[in-house]
């Protein structure tokens, strides 16, 4: 079976079109980043988690009135799953436990501590450091990777690519109101090394057409891409169906980071096709 | 031919490795909760010890940073701290009974906790966050004990209303000038004191000494202590474990712990040996009677010895525990991360059907877009699972979460590679070339390609690997094993199929 016998599809040709889908999702990714900013987890700000389970369906508002009364209206209380899991996150000093006997005192429900956690301050400022000491070296990494595998402008296509996808997929989690967290942090990192990986099988493919073929860039460009065109789209594609499976089945904890990996894939597969090609041939025409 | 048999041998060797491996997981995972009852203690602690590490995320229990709160203090008093503190903590816990606490140093002031399968979070609070108190307390003259013991047995007697049988003494015995009593009787004695403690007289305690083995038999001290102590472990100025060079040929060359008390504890030191001498001094550490030597004579300069260490390692033992009675800065924690085992086990069957449907999926779609040649692509991303795993068991790696995550992942990605090798052949048939050629310049063609285009996620799942904190290290550990493994699996296997089936099975046409 194949998807396309012999594609023939002008990518390049659209590029002004991708150019300015990409702008607007980029530009306004960074304004959201800019201005909303990012909602950090407990690894980073410090804090408390309770992860909190009612033996029956139970309502939200009851918790939240609850934990006003003990002077904790500014507590989260989320979802987790089902209407019996809450997970309840705060900054006050109080324990996990204490919080279970007075919802058991007050509600006469049965409820079960599942998970804690507790990060102090110095311990979230310290997770932050490293963080971003992960991602740098991360990039630091990839650009020195990129750097002896690429020639100039195709590796500056490419670092541009990257900051284009991850920039996206981390306005699209601030947009949707994510939290920022270890996973999360790794699964852009994860991104990172994906959507580079994309980017060399595409401009390979463009070097080795380009010493073999007669013909101008933006032909063989698009040549080159329409034929691994199905290579692209069945990776991206089964890479996808695991995530997509581990996005919907995978349970409340893993979501926001196989989310994450979910909009990095697709972001990572549209930029390696329309992005890297179309910078270099501009490139190339302006000179 | 003859180097395809090689290959063959090679597959199939690292295949049975890999599954011996493995074999331990399987047999301890899928245990019944009646014949995980039923197998004695031993084995099932060495089997467990051999399957595959669940990390705390997985099969609940605590983690626990601590921080040794020492500022302005001197690095090397912090560390040194800090090495009371893992002691401490350590002996505490094992007298819990956790099973395979891990208990190690993070820098030079942080102690990392991690208590599997438990989440007694107070008790766990509490058993850390107390600082030790240590106490010296005279030990009963023998008559004092005998008098207190029958009048135990006599009063479980009454009790039960039947003085023909002893319930209490005849678990009892000398041994080297110890009343000790055997482990597995542990439970039920100490049962039987908390019954009969009213009847004890107020002056005295009742204590357990620690666990030792003696003569093959694992046995612990009891002790009747004077419940009000003579010394506190505050008076301690120091405590060094050396090896006995004094003037008595009987402690020659044996190991023993030097003691130094300050100003005031030499004052009532002095005192209590002076009063007391020929009787014993027993040290106690958290209610747990350490040792319990005898006083020879009066010790005024403040510097007491204890002998009878059995060797080195246990004399400096016994001298951290006595130098962490004094800590000398207060102890926090500054991290914790507790799951219960429903929710490792909830998270263990979410992350096991994520991976099962996806698998499907992905092999489904595999089989379906190229036929035979997908198969075998299949195949090989199973024994790929299979390596993976085993790698992890046989290396002491931890599954955690993400790193189930981590293989779901790497399920996808790893198709790329046969991805890759496929779409080459195909072109090269369309290019006239016929099957055999094809798919030898395929898969040449394709590995530089394969390399370089899994090396820049290896790149990120070791950094994931190396900065990462808990479960997230393990994401990075199944992701770059996950990768490194898909070169032997996606290429070296399936080019030994694929040369089986043209060189010796002379299959003309394979499905691609």
């Amino acid at each position: 079976m194949r998807f396309f016998k012999t594609p023939n599809i002008d990518f390049l040709g659209k590029r002004h079109f991708a150019y300015v889908i990409s702008l607007i999702l980029f530009i306004s990714s960074l304004l959201i980043i800019l201005l909303k900013g990012p909602k950090y987890g407990i690894d980073f700000t410090g804090g408390n988690i309770a992860q909190i389970r009612f033996e029956r369906d139970f309502p939200c508002e009851i918790i939240r009135k609850e934990l006003a009364k003990i002077g904790m209206g500014k507590a989260e209380i989320q979802k987790y799953g089902s209407e019996r899991n809450y997970l309840i996150k705060y900054s006050e000093k109080i324990d996990p436990d204490s919080l279970i006997k007075i919802f058991k005192k007050n509600l006469k429900e049965e409820v079960i501590l599942e998970r804690a956690e507790n990060v102090g301050p110095r311990v979230g400022k310290e997770l932050q450091y490293k963080a971003i000491e992960a991602v740098l070296i991360g990039m630091i990494l990839m650009l020195i990777y990129i750097a002896l595998r690429f020639n100039f402008k195709f590796g500056i296509a490419a670092v541009l690519a990257l900051f284009h996808d991850v920039i996206i997929t981390l306005g699209f989690l601030v947009f949707l109101n994510r939290e920022i967290t270890i996973p999360v942090i790794a699964a852009l990192l994860t991104i990172v090394g994906y959507s580079i990986n994309d980017s060399i099988i595409v401009s390979d493919r463009i070097r080795e057409n380009l010493k073999k073929m007669r013909g101008n860039f933006f032909d063989i460009a698009n040549k080159s891409i329409n034929q691994t065109l199905s290579r692209t789209i069945i990776t991206s594609g089964t890479t996808l169906i695991v995530v997509l499976s581990l996005l919907f089945l995978g349970g409340p904890i893993l979501r926001d980071f196989s989310l994450a990996l979910t909009i990095g894939i697709i972001v990572g597969t549209y930029s390696s096709i329309y992005i890297v090609a179309s910078i270099v041939n501009d490139w190339e025409r302006k000179r | 031919m003859k180097i395809l048999r090689w290959r063959i041998l090679l597959a199939v060797v690292i295949f049975i490795i890999a599954i011996l491996f493995l074999i331990p997981s399987i047999q301890y995972y899928t245990l019944s909760p009646s014949s995980f009852q039923k197998m004695p203690k031993e084995k099932l602690n060495s089997l467990r010890k051999k399957a595959l590490h669940l990390g705390l995320d997985l099969r609940g229990g605590m983690h626990l940073l601590l921080e040794v709160k020492g500022d302005g203090l001197p690095k090397e008093k912090i560390r040194d701290a800090r090495d009371r503190v893992i002691e401490i903590v350590r002996n505490r816990i094992d007298a819990w009974g956790v099973f395979e606490p891990a208990i190690q140093a993070i820098g030079d002031a942080r102690v990392l906790v991690q208590l599997p399968g438990i989440m007694e979070r107070e008790r766990a609070r509490e058993l850390i966050g107390k600082t030790a108190q240590l106490t010296f307390h005279l030990v009963a003259e023998p008559e004092e004990i005998q008098n207190v013991f029958n009048l135990i047995e006599k009063k479980l007697q009454e009790e039960i209303k039947d003085t023909g049988v002893s319930p209490f003494l005849s678990c009892l015995r000398y041994d080297r000038g110890d009343i000790v009593v055997r482990e597995e009787n542990f439970d039920s004695i100490q049962k039987l004191i908390e019954k009969a403690s009213s009847f004890i007289p107020e002056k005295y305690t009742i204590l357990w000494g620690r666990i030792e083995e003696r003569g093959g038999i694992k046995i612990r001290p009891i002790y009747l202590l004077k419940k009000i102590p003579e010394l506190t472990g505050e008076y301690i100025s120091d405590a060094r474990h050396t090896i006995y060079q004094g003037g008595d040929p009987s402690l020659q060359g044996r190991p023993i712990v030097e003691l130094s008390f300050d100003k005031k504890g030499t004052i009532i030191f002095s005192r209590v040996t002076e009063q007391n001498v020929g009787k014993r001094l027993a040290i106690v550490l958290d209610n747990i009677v350490q040792s319990a030597p005898f006083i020879r004579e009066r010790i005024p300069t403040g510097n007491a010895m204890i002998s009878g260490m059995e060797s080195m390692e246990e004399a400096k033992e016994l001298a951290i525990v006595l130098r962490s009675g004094a800590l000398p800065a207060p102890v926090e924690v500054i991290e914790e991360r507790s799951v219960g085992p429903i929710l490792g086990s909830d998270s263990i069957k979410n992350g096991v059907r994520a991976a099962i449907i996806g698998m499907i999926i992905v092999f489904l779609f595999m089989a379906i877009y190229y036929l035979v040649s997908g198969l075998i692509a299949n195949f090989a991303l199973l024994l790929n699972l299979i390596l993976v795993l085993s790698l992890l068991a046989a290396f002491k790696g931890t599954l955690t979460l993400p790193g189930i995550a981590g293989i779901i992942l790497m399920v996808g990605m790893a198709v790329d590679a046969n991805v890759l090798i496929f779409e080459r052949i195909r072109e090269e048939i369309a290019s006239g070339k016929s099957l055999k050629s094809a798919i030898d310049t395929g898969y040449s063609r394709a590995f530089i390609t394969i390399l370089d285009s899994n090396l820049t996620t290896i790149i990120a799942a070791i950094v994931l690997l190396w900065f990462g904190t808990g479960p997230i290290r393990g994401f990075g550990l199944t992701l770059s094993l996950g990768i490194i493994c898909s070169f032997f699996t996606a290429i070296f296997i399936t080019k030994i199929i694929f040369d089986y089936m043209i060189n010796v099975k002379k299959v003309k046409k394979i499905y691609i």
